[in-house]
């Protein structure tokens, strides 16, 4: 009977299917599982040894964390800083995405290239020697810093996404716009904007996720009082090591994350020129 | 043109920036304490830089906010990074910290009179009848103490005895022989660790003068013998990331036995975070007790809230309050005596910390010639 | 119309490369000078080479430098592996691919410290595995496992972590082998090893080497992971580095500026040797 239902390959393929994501619920859901279990753990019934399962569980951790620790800070800090950074590192990105994207010049590639040195400077040099940097000219102010630091490291993701983006931007269509007499406004509008819109918020939202995310430079730039939830996350694995309180707090900093990132997926895949034009 | 506006500018922008700071500074030793509280309320904040426990002291300072009208705000920095801040800052005129808790002997690597505000002992209204004298450290009036704390060894009597507890060394060389990886101690993140390490080698190297915090290669050579009995029973113990770790790992049910702060066992315990079995004790070798002390930078911007403040946190009242729920020995002569985790008999074993820096480079030395050997 | 046309190029650049290249320069340039003496916070400026003498004549600061390298290479070869059969495997869609590939790259929304947290959380005394293997009955007590100290939880989390961007890589450049190249090696008789050695992995050359330079970089200047679930005998290099800068409160600053130093030049050749092994393994397995 399966034979005529399934071939021998197809049975392999579902089992394979299967494998994984059997791989997956161990090494991804079911972690997560026990975080959300830790989370709910009662705060005045502890779970010690030996009881395999907590005693009681609440949500009032959840409160209590809420009210006393410097979490609102940190999500306040932290989501004020992705803003300031996001709409900075776009700004800055647009123009030379546009030059990678639309020109042709010598030693384009080496500036390209030039981009990326963000990415292989190990990030605590960068977060411990910018930290220094800050020292010597005297700046004190740790907002600024942070924004100074994480704009940096977070332009060649910009740059990149932005450039695919002005990549689609079809020639013929801005040249067919400028025959007709449009004001570059309305060449913008019509030709740049709906194939860049897309890309420009995706590159918005993966430059403010990353910039949540970020740890080296918040810790070091930040220490020891202005806290970022992945700072506030790392004193409740570290010194002020309370497993339930890391729980709480691990799951706020992921899961409006896993939401935006997300998003910008979809973005990313609906920035096929020949959607947003609707010509093949 | 333009320059010489500037320069007038800058001229007459100078002194009024500078005038403020240096009449309040004058004005506090002279105003009355309630000149200094109606100050500290016009001043209406303070920044405590505190190490632990931050969040139970948010609901803590409550009770002084409500009192006061002055909002408190504590990061959530550690001990070593709000001192490097408070270093850091030194040079500016007005630094972010208000007021600064600091471990009782922390004063010996720094000069009172060069970083702090005071002396705070004439102007705090029960300021005689603090302590200013803790862990072998005489802070001259600059920085009182509110907490007592006392180092030992936390057991889970779940997995453990009474009578299988050890208190000699040489017990606790059979004990780690029959339970090899059953006591745990922290080196980073804390300082239940470093207590015992520290207090292994004041037992096993006794011509040292531990009260002397100079430092020199030689000194630390000597504690040679106390290295070779950390690397002869490796097996015995395990190195935890923290004093949180430890607490957490004996609760549990991963060690028998851990290096512990008693005030964080019972803070915790009354939060209900660990077990209430978790008890402790202090070895007959001894372990170091002493307590933290409170202080204001020289360049802190609301003094006089930091001082209302600290006068809150010494008081009589305050202090019976931390200790019933945190467990500390109080700091004040009329507060409530803490009801401890240590049994009575044991706290004639408590010792005083080995003086810094040579305190810390035991600390050092340990991970350097044992761990990471 | 070119010269002018390159000028506006270069004009554009400015506000997104200059800012990267100043930046980078001066902290690069803050590490190299403070390794050699200058910009010196405690005391007098000048040229010293005292501190990279004090540094590479210790025995611990070469532990820590192949600790992180061998960590790194076992970390970006063992991505690599993972993800490159996965990545033919999911060349031509098939039901349930979309929902493998979606499952695979689910790590990367996963914050590094998260994940840390959640594999001690899994594999700590109390934690699902341990109860797990005592309740099947496969061992008595629970087994310690956090923290161990051959850093086999570090690497763990880094494949973990890293195998997605691996997979992402590779997948792209396996995907954009033509099949009419694979079906004329087909026709001229090469099997499915030979397919593999002779056309798969040259093509895909690249995006391995990329993979693996990518993964061992960020591999060696790991700082949470190793904080977290790391060795407790032993850091990591930017842990050392961070260790040194606040422990030695005169000179941390210079000494740390050497172990930043030498950890730039483990991750630059460091990660070139990887690639240029594989280079290497590659024309081999194609010979």
């Amino acid at each position: 009977m399966t034979k005529l239902l399934f071939s021998r390959n197809d049975v392999y393929r579902y089992l394979t299917v299967l494998l994984a994501v059997l791989v997956f619920l161990i090494f991804l859901a079911l972690p997560f599982a026990m975080a959300v279990l830790w989370s709910l753990v009662d705060p005045s019934h502890p779970w010690a040894y030996p009881a395999v399962l907590p005693p009681v569980l609440s949500l009032r951790r959840w409160a209590e964390i809420w009210t006393t620790s410097a979490l609102p800070q940190a999500l306040y800090n932290s989501y004020a800083l992705a803003a300031c950074v996001s709409a900075v590192t776009l700004l800055l990105a647009v123009p030379t995405a546009y030059a990678f994207g639309r020109m042709e010049f010598t030693g384009k590639s080496t500036a390209q290239m030039m981009t990326l040195i963000p990415l292989i400077i190990p990030g605590f040099v960068s977060a411990i020697f910018f930290s220094a940097l800050l020292i010597q000219l005297g700046v004190y102010s740790r907002f600024a810093g942070i924004v100074i630091g994480h704009t940096v490291s977070l332009l060649p993701y910009a740059i990149r996404l932005l450039t695919v983006s002005f990549t689609m931007v079809r020639q013929d269509l801005v040249d067919a716009a400028r025959d007709l007499g449009a004001s570059p406004l309305t060449v913008f509008r019509t030709a740049y904007l709906p194939v860049l819109k897309p890309g420009l918020l995706a590159s918005l939202i993966i430059v403010f996720i990353l910039s949540i995310e970020e740890f080296a430079i918040s810790y070091i730039v930040g220490a020891p009082d202005f806290v970022t939830v992945p700072t506030i996350l790392y004193s409740y694995l570290g010194y002020n090591f309370i497993r339930p309180n890391a729980a709480v707090v691990s799951l706020i900093l992921v899961v409006p994350n896993v939401v935006l990132m997300l998003i910008a997926e979809r973005l990313l895949k609906s920035a096929d020129p020949a959607v947003v034009t609707g010509k093949g | 043109m333009l320059k010489t506006v500037a320069l007038l500018m800058l001229a007459t922008a100078l002194p009024l920036a500078i005038i403020p700071t240096e009449a309040n500074a004058k004005d506090l030793s002279q105003m009355n304490w309630d000149e200094i509280v109606a100050q500290a309320k016009e001043e209406g904040q303070v920044n405590w830089f505190h190490w632990y426990f931050q969040d139970r002291f948010r609901e803590q300072v409550k009770a002084f906010e409500a009192e006061y009208g002055i909002k408190v705000t504590i990061p959530d920095g550690d001990g070593k990074a709000n001192m490097d801040k408070m270093l850091a800052e030194r040079s500016r005129p007005q630094g972010d910290i208000d007021a600064i808790s600091l471990g009782g002997s922390a004063l010996q690597t720094f000069k009172a009179e060069e970083l702090l505000y005071g002396p705070l002992k004439p102007v705090l209204p029960d300021g005689t009848r603090l302590r200013y004298s803790i862990e072998g450290t005489d802070n001259k009036g600059y920085a009182p103490a509110f907490w007592g704390n006392q180092t030992g060894i936390a057991y889970n009597p779940a997995r453990i005895s009474v009578a299988e507890l050890p208190h000699t060394l040489d017990e606790f060389v059979a004990f780690m022989k029959q339970n090899p990886g059953e006591l745990g101690f922290n080196t980073e993140n804390g300082g239940s660790g470093p207590a015992f390490i520290e207090s292994v080698a004041r037992a096993m190297v006794k011509d040292i003068d531990y009260t002397q915090g100079a430092s020199a290669p030689d000194k630390i050579a000597k504690l040679a013998p106390a290295w070779t009995w950390f690397k002869d029973h490796r097996d015995g113990y395990i190195i935890t990331a923290s004093n949180a770790d430890s607490v957490t790992r004996l609760n549990g049910g991963e060690f028998k036995l851990i290096a512990a702060w008693e005030d964080q066992i019972a803070g915790l315990q009354r939060k209900g975070e660990i077990s209430n079995d978790i008890k402790m004790y202090i070895p007959s070798f001894g372990m170091p007790g002493g307590g933290n002390v409170v202080a204001i930078p020289a360049n802190a911007k609301h003094k006089a809230a930091a001082l209302v403040l600290i006068n809150w946190l010494t008081s009589a009242k305050t202090q019976t309050e931390f200790a019933k729920s945190f467990g500390i020995a109080p700091q004040h002569p009329d507060a409530d005596s803490s009801v401890g985790l240590i049994p009575a008999a044991d706290r004639a074993f408590s010792t005083v910390w080995a003086a810094k820096p040579f305190g810390d480079d035991i600390k050092k030395a340990f991970i350097s010639r044992v761990l990471q050997n | 119309m070119t010269i002018n046309n390159a000028l506006k190029a270069y004009l554009l650049l400015i506000p997104g490369l200059l800012p990267i290249v100043a930046f980078m320069s001066l902290v690069v340039g803050m590490a190299v000078s403070q390794s050699i003496g200058f910009f010196n916070f405690a005391g007098d400026d000048h040229f010293s080479l005292l501190f990279w003498q004090q540094m590479l004549t210790q025995d611990q600061f070469w532990r820590v430098f192949f600790y992180s390298a061998r960590i790194a290479v076992v970390s970006a070869v063992l991505s690599v592996m993972l993800a490159y059969p996965v990545a033919l495997w999911l060349r031509r869609p098939f039901p349930g691919s979309d929902l493998i590939s979606a499952m695979i790259k689910a790590p990367i929304l996963v914050h590094g410290l998260v994940a840390a947290f959640l594999f001690v959380n899994f594999i700590s005394f109390q934690g699902f595995l341990n109860v797990a293997l005592v309740h099947l009955g496969l061992i008595a007590r629970p087994i310690r496992m956090q923290n161990d100290p051959y850093g086999i939880g570090v690497v763990v989390l880094q494949v973990w972590k890293n195998m997605p961007f691996a997979f992402l890589i590779i997948v792209g450049s396996v995907r954009a082998i033509g099949d009419d190249i694979l079906d004329a090696a087909r026709d001229l008789g090469a099997g499915r090893l030979a397919r593999l050695r002779r056309v798969i992995l040259p093509l895909t050359l690249r995006s391995l080497q990329a993979s693996l330079i990518l993964i061992f970089i960020g591999t060696a200047g790991d700082y949470s992971f190793q904080a977290v679930a790391g060795p407790i005998n032993i850091n990591s290099m930017s842990q050392f580095m961070l260790r040194i800068q606040m422990d030695n409160a005169a000179h941390g600053w210079n000494e740390a500026a050497v172990v930043a130093v030498m950890l730039m030049v483990l991750s630059l050749f460091g990660s070139l040797a990887v690639a240029g092994l594989m280079q290497f393994a590659v024309r081999r397995a194609g010979r």
